[in-house]
């Protein structure tokens, strides 16, 4: 693993314009492939900025591979992919250790590593995986390694996870547990496309040529680019702003929203604070400025806070989604403060 | 990399910006709310002094009193506003909100002024570029206040009613009954007499009362004071400077009890509380009382009159009998008083009857004034008996306390009958409060068959002090046709002295609470005392009784 030292008195405003100038690479480099979907490779590009991890909830077929392949491609990062089934073991995703034997007829265990060892991880249809499977994950998407047979074997970063899970299958499925959930940064939801982005898939995919997808940005300046993210600045009033936020989801809250006493059993932690702070920093940086705003915050509310909310039984009753409840958030937070503008 | 020096300076000049930006925002937002919160209160200013204005007494116009406000006001309000202004962080978030620069003057200005990172400086470089003096006039235009118009319009509105002589609510609300239209002249009497009063007393505890009276009189003389509304009005005023002086001359008995009496007497006080409270209906019944108690209508006047000529007709034939007899000095004396009378000289007649050399003059024909009387046929009693009906359709409607001497001898001193054993005085019906009139209630044995009911009516050990009750004595026809009967009230103390009726009647029906009040009757025998002070009722009048 390679560091990139950055020099945050010469360096800082360089990497953020390279990183810029990259994004815009990237999103050009995605689009030749992937029809619509902004919104969510926006998404996708803030999280992995940010260090965090994608769970992607759509339908069969909207392009949601796809998409995180010509991601990967786009920023010349390896890329794996597991297609989560109920018989999937751990070892299946994190590796084992094997016994080979060497030219000398010696014969010794050798580790023999799984797809998680990769920058850019597909874990598609999540949900199939059993809970086993799906918690072997925790360690490597936390703290970015994984223990095998007693050994910690670190990941190389940059490592990013993206979990795809299909919202209207779910026979047979095992949904994710909290813990799970709260490991990943941001919940992006991807939508159907439009007739006119649909005209387009049907062009793209059913004539005669395949785009090419050329590698726009290099390891390093990925991992500098990650930390310089993390270097803008955030008002305090901005800050406290995305606190109250997380803060408003707890149910057990007197001045939290109606909805959130309704239909919540639990709120976000401080995990989803974290994800609002950093979403927005990094989202400034995309913009090519030195602060997060409120509207950084309010951008990044719905993806960071929606998959860390435990519906009560009224919720599931009333079939209240996450969305509307961080939506009831934003509007009671806003109200209440004054100062979101 | 940039220069130290630049950026330093830089950044020492955006911190500059963002304070001047900062206190601007700070100095708008305070008068602002100023303006916001001016027109409201002045409004309120506005209602509170045209209730002030209609409920109460002045109509001169008050345009200092409204400027003084309204400045007073302003200044209330912008020290508000500045005390709730917002901070000067808020402020920035704000400008940014204006600017549309997405919190970076808030990020700016909460770095820390020596912080190089170079986040900060390109913040800072934001900031400074988003707070060109073009953008900011753009972003926060030199317009007024919304509610600039309404603060201006709510001053002129103010400025322009202190000017408008506003009507009194009294005047507006309550229209004038005639039967009451002699009161101020009444009221005038009543006053100048006071007024006299309290100057005797030189004391210079009552010069700002006596003072205040004294105006209060020459204005009525003047008719500067038209009707009895603001008459009251000015005599309500009077009654507080009353009370004040009351605080001052609390040692002094004689004259803390009058004064007291005066502000406590109704129904003039009770016209001004009316007035003052604002009860229009409380200030009806209360003029309606009054009404009552003056010889107000018409026909009581016209009776009046009426009677008084008799009189004066009856005086000049005593004293024709008088001049048979050569007394032509007590003679001469009726024959004035005759001529007063018949004239309408009231204030003469008054000065006759009122000085003791006219009792004396008349006993010295052969009464013994000072045991009661000897006989009916005596023309002495009946020039007192005719004298005392004189005085008393002369005092008739003025209040007592005013009408009469403070004092419980009163002013015409002690009764004197025309001989012992057939009239009774007052001396035994003393009682009544200070200041009383007197009035001699003669019963003759020998035209009466009534006599024992009066005297066991009005035995003292039967009442307590103070005791009320409503007597009817009947009296006899004299000669002049009269039916000489009075109503008293309770049983008295030596040296107190009755009152007219009409004054009378007004305290009566409290009589019996209070003689069942008192503490000195045991409380089981409370009830049987009220019982036994309601059970005498007048007899009703008798067929041919004067009315």
């Amino acid at each position: 693993m390679t560091d990139v030292t950055l020099d945050l008195e010469n360096d800082l405003e360089q990497v953020l314009e390279q990183g810029r100038e990259l994004v815009a690479a990237v999103r050009a480099e995605v689009g030749k492939v992937v029809v619509g979907h902004r919104d969510a490779l926006d998404g996708l590009l803030v999280a992995f900025l940010s260090g965090g991890h994608v769970l992607v909830e759509g339908v069969p077929g909207l392009g949601k591979t796809l998409l995180v392949r010509t991601l990967a491609q786009a920023l010349e990062l390896s890329f794996k992919r597991i297609q989560c089934t109920p018989d999937l073991m751990p070892a299946d995703v994190l590796g084992t250790r094997i016994l080979a034997q060497d030219t000398g007829g010696g014969r010794r265990f050798e580790f023999q590593p799984g797809p998680v060892f990769t920058h850019v991880l597909l874990a598609d249809e999540i949900n199939r995986a059993t809970p086993k499977t799906q918690s072997s994950l925790l360690e490597a998407m936390q703290e970015s390694g994984v223990t095998v047979a007693g050994e910690r074997r670190p990941l190389e970063q940059p490592f990013f996870v993206m979990a795809t899970q299909n919202p209207i299958e779910m026979e047979g499925t095992f949904p994710l547990p909290e813990a799970q959930l709260d490991r990943f940064l941001f919940k992006l939801v991807v939508e159907t496309p439009s007739l006119d982005e649909l005209e387009e898939i049907v062009d793209r995919t059913t004539g005669g040529t395949e785009a090419e997808v050329a590698a726009v940005a290099d390891r390093d300046r990925i991992l500098a680019l990650r930390r310089a993210v993390r270097e803008i600045l955030i008002p305090r009033p901005v800050k406290r702003y995305a606190l109250r936020l997380v803060q408003a989801t707890d149910p057990r809250r007197d001045d939290s929203p109606e909805t959130v006493r309704r239909f919540l059993r639990y709120g976000a932690g401080p995990r989803g604070a974290q994800a609002l702070v950093l979403a927005a920093k990094v989202r400034a940086a995309l913009d090519g400025r030195p602060n997060a705003a409120f509207e950084d915050v309010r951008w990044a509310a719905l993806p960071a806070l929606r998959h860390r909310l435990v519906l009560s039984f009224e919720g599931v009753a009333e079939n209240a989604g996450g969305d509307s409840v961080v939506e009831a958030v934003l509007e009671a937070v806003d109200e209440m403060e004054g100062e979101a503008g | 990399m940039r220069n130290q020096g630049s950026e330093s300076q830089e950044s020492q000049q955006l911190e500059l910006r963002l304070r001047r930006l900062v206190g601007r925002l700070r100095r708008r937002a305070a008068l602002a709310a100023a303006a916001r919160w001016l027109p409201p209160l002045q409004l309120i200013w506005l209602a509170l002094f045209v209730f002030w204005r209609l409920g109460w007494v002045t109509r001169s116009p008050f345009a200092a009193e409204v400027l003084g406000t309204a400045a007073a006001i302003l200044l209330v309000a912008i020290t508000w506003a500045a005390a709730r202004a917002p901070q000067a962080q808020a402020a920035a978030l704000l400008a940014d909100r204006r600017l549309g620069t997405r919190e970076v003057l808030a990020a700016a200005w909460e770095a820390d002024p020596g912080d190089r990172h170079p986040l900060v400086l390109r913040a800072r470089a934001r900031a400074s570029a988003a707070l060109e003096p073009s953008r900011v006039r753009e972003a926060f235009p030199s317009t007024r206040p919304a509610a600039w118009r309404g603060t201006i319009l709510g001053s002129a509105v103010l400025l322009l009613a202190s000017f408008i002589p506003l009507p009194t609510r009294v005047s507006a609300a309550v229209p004038v009954d005639p039967t009451v239209t002699n009161t101020a002249e009444i009221l005038t009497e009543e006053l100048e007499e006071l007024a006299e009063r309290v100057e005797e007393v030189d004391r210079p505890e009552t010069d700002d009362a006596f003072a205040r009276l004294q105006d209060l009189v020459d204005e009525l003389r003047r008719g500067e004071v038209p009707t009895v509304e603001e008459a009251l009005i000015e005599l309500a005023s009077f009654e507080e400077a009353v009370s004040s002086s009351l605080q001052a001359i609390d040692n002094d008995d004689g004259l803390s009890e009058l004064l007291r009496e005066f502000a406590a007497e109704p129904p003039a006080a009770e016209l001004a509380e009316a007035m003052a409270a604002g009860d229009v209906e409380a200030f009806r019944e209360a003029l309606a009382g009054l009404a009552e108690s003056l010889p107000a209508s018409e026909a009581e006047a016209a009776q009046r009159q009426e009677r008084l000529q008799d009189l004066a007709q009856r005086f000049e034939e005593l004293a024709a009998t008088l001049d048979e007899e050569g007394r032509w000095a007590e003679a001469a004396l009726l024959r004035q008083l005759a001529e007063a009378l018949r004239e309408g000289d009231f204030a003469r007649a008054r000065d006759l009857l009122g000085s003791d050399a006219f009792d004396e003059q008349a006993c010295s024909i052969g009464g013994d004034c000072a045991g009661g009387g000897s006989g009916g046929e005596n023309v002495a009693d009946e020039i007192l008996e005719l004298a005392q009906l004189a005085r008393h359709l002369l005092g008739t409607g003025l209040p007592r306390a005013l009408a009469q001497g403070a004092s419980g001898e009163g002013a015409r001193g002690p009764g004197r009958g025309p001989g012992p054993g057939t009239t009774s005085t007052n001396s035994e019906d003393a009682g009544y409060e200070t200041g009383d009139a007197i009035v001699r209630h003669r019963q003759d044995e020998a035209t009466s068959d009534r006599t024992g009911t009066f005297e066991s009516q009005y035995e003292s050990q039967l009442l307590e002090p103070r005791g009320t009750e409503d007597v009817r004595t009947p009296g006899e026809v004299g000669e002049t046709g009269e039916m000489l009967s009075r109503e008293g009230r309770g049983m008295g103390v030596d040296g107190s002295a009755s009152l007219p009726l009409r004054p009378l009647s007004s305290a009566v029906p409290g009589a019996p609470e209070q003689a069942g009040d008192l503490e000195s009757v045991p409380l089981g025998y409370r009830d049987l005392v009220r019982e036994y002070f309601q059970r005498p009722t007048p007899p009703p009048p008798a067929q041919g009784d004067p009315p």
